[in-house]
């Protein structure tokens, strides 16, 4: 038995090597982004509240990163 | 005027021109890409069967290519980051360096992998380390680091052509931007061939007009044009006259040039920017004590601090070693002897 996982890129690998159609990552995107697929397996409220606490969490990384002087000194 | 990336991409161009059995395979280096730092660019236009990219997975291309070289291809594998280069040495040590000695020379593995290490550039502690030293030492194995004296793109053409080992081949990053350059360029230091290496040569350099000089410095690679730096800052702002041993292959490694110089003047400054304890300066030092004995006065190394190299630049900065550092370790060297 193998488990494979049909899995798809929504981007390059490194910065500029993706070739395929614009189109064609769009359409990946709305349809096999595993975020959106187990997020509508969620109950609306639930996922309300998930993404609520993570935009929280990632927002108050930020304003500590940006407002922390830089490690080291400056450049 | 060429650029190091020019030389070893003409040197990658000519070694598929001229032999068909030459293949590259490596992560994104098909045009218009041409590989994440450009070293491929025009060679999957220019050879397009011959020029494979491969899926995310080092020790695959690795395996892949020992085994297209047993079956008589030259294979030259790209690992994107250096540090990637953990990946590969499963295949590299246990399968390329060992066969042609388990099959009793029936089998050569003529495996070039190039690779492209070293920090400065904010990458962060998983893309900038200098880990060759991991692979110096293993029987079977060829280390070569490029600099950008002498002609990398030759180097390069060599491994491939020149030589049926299987091969790392060490290009620093910041490497890429430098020119080339040539003996007779130079204008505030000399620069001659040394030691009667053939493939892959070591080098002198000394500042023009010096009297005979009194510490061997030592080093490869990027950190050679570091060392460079500080030779002349040595003879103009301290008057320390030193002379710098640059060498390009550091495994196997023949130490006779470094010897020769650390007989003459008597102190020696190993200059690396992978990290210090079992690096290639212990190496380089061990061979000299074993040699010189009590006519090496003094030895020192210069190397990374032992952290995981910062992503943030005034660290970065700070772990990997400097030309500051280079003067105050050779300072430090001519102290111990006035001492």
């Amino acid at each position: 038995q193998a488990l494979i996982i049909d899995s798809a890129r929504f981007g390059p690998h490194s910065k500029s090597d993706d070739t395929r159609p614009i189109e064609m990552i769009e359409e990946l995107r709305r349809t096999r982004d595993p975020l959106t697929i187990h997020g509508n397996r969620l109950a609306a409220i639930d996922r309300e509240t998930v993404d609520a606490e993570v935009e929280a969490l990632v927002r108050a990384a930020f304003e500590q990163a940006l407002s922390d002087p830089p490690a080291g000194g400056a450049l | 005027m060429t650029s190091v990336l020019e030389a070893l991409n003409n040197g990658l161009q000519r070694a598929l021109a001229d032999d068909s059995r030459v293949v590259l395979l490596g992560e994104d280096i098909l045009d218009p890409y041409g590989g994440a730092f450009k070293v491929t660019r025009g060679l999957s236009t220019a050879f397009p069967e011959r020029v494979l990219t491969t899926p995310v997975s080092e020790a695959g291309m690795t395996g892949l290519a020992a085994g297209m070289a047993l079956r008589g291809l030259r294979p030259v594998v790209e690992i994107m980051f250096g540090d990637f280069s953990t990946l590969t040495v499963d295949p590299l040590v246990n399968t390329a360096a060992k066969l042609r000695w388990m099959y009793n020379d029936q089998v050569s593995v003529p495996l070039v992998v190039r690779t492209p290490m070293g920090g400065r550039r904010g990458y962060g502690p998983t893309h900038s380390q200098s880990i060759e030293k991991l692979f110096l030492g293993v029987p079977g194995l060829r280390v070569v680091a490029a600099s950008h004296f002498g002609d990398p793109g030759e180097l390069l053409y060599r491994a491939i052509l020149r030589q049926d080992d299987p091969l790392v081949f060490v290009e620093h990053k910041l490497l890429y931007g430098l020119q080339v350059i040539d003996a007779g360029a130079a204008s505030d230091f000399e620069i001659e061939r040394t030691g009667s290496a053939e493939l892959f040569p070591a080098y002198r350099l000394t500042v023009r007009g010096a009297p005979s000089p009194t510490l061997t410095l030592a080093a490869y690679g990027y950190m050679a044009e570091l060392a460079r730096q500080a030779l002349v800052r040595l003879a103009y702002e301290r008057e320390l006259f030193a002379e710098l041993i640059i060498l390009t292959q550091l495994a196997p490694l023949d130490a006779a040039p470094v010897l020769e110089s650390a007989n003459h003047t008597g102190r020696l400054l190993t200059i690396e920017e992978g990290t210090l304890s079992a690096g290639w300066g212990a190496e380089v030092l061990a061979r000299c004590c074993e040699s010189l004995g009590g006519r090496l006065a003094a030895a020192g190394r210069v190397a990374a601090i032992e952290t995981p190299i910062p992503a943030a630049a005034g660290l970065e900065r700070r772990t990997l070693p400097e030309v500051d550092d280079i003067l105050r370790a050779a300072e430090k060297i001519g102290a111990q002897l006035h001492a």
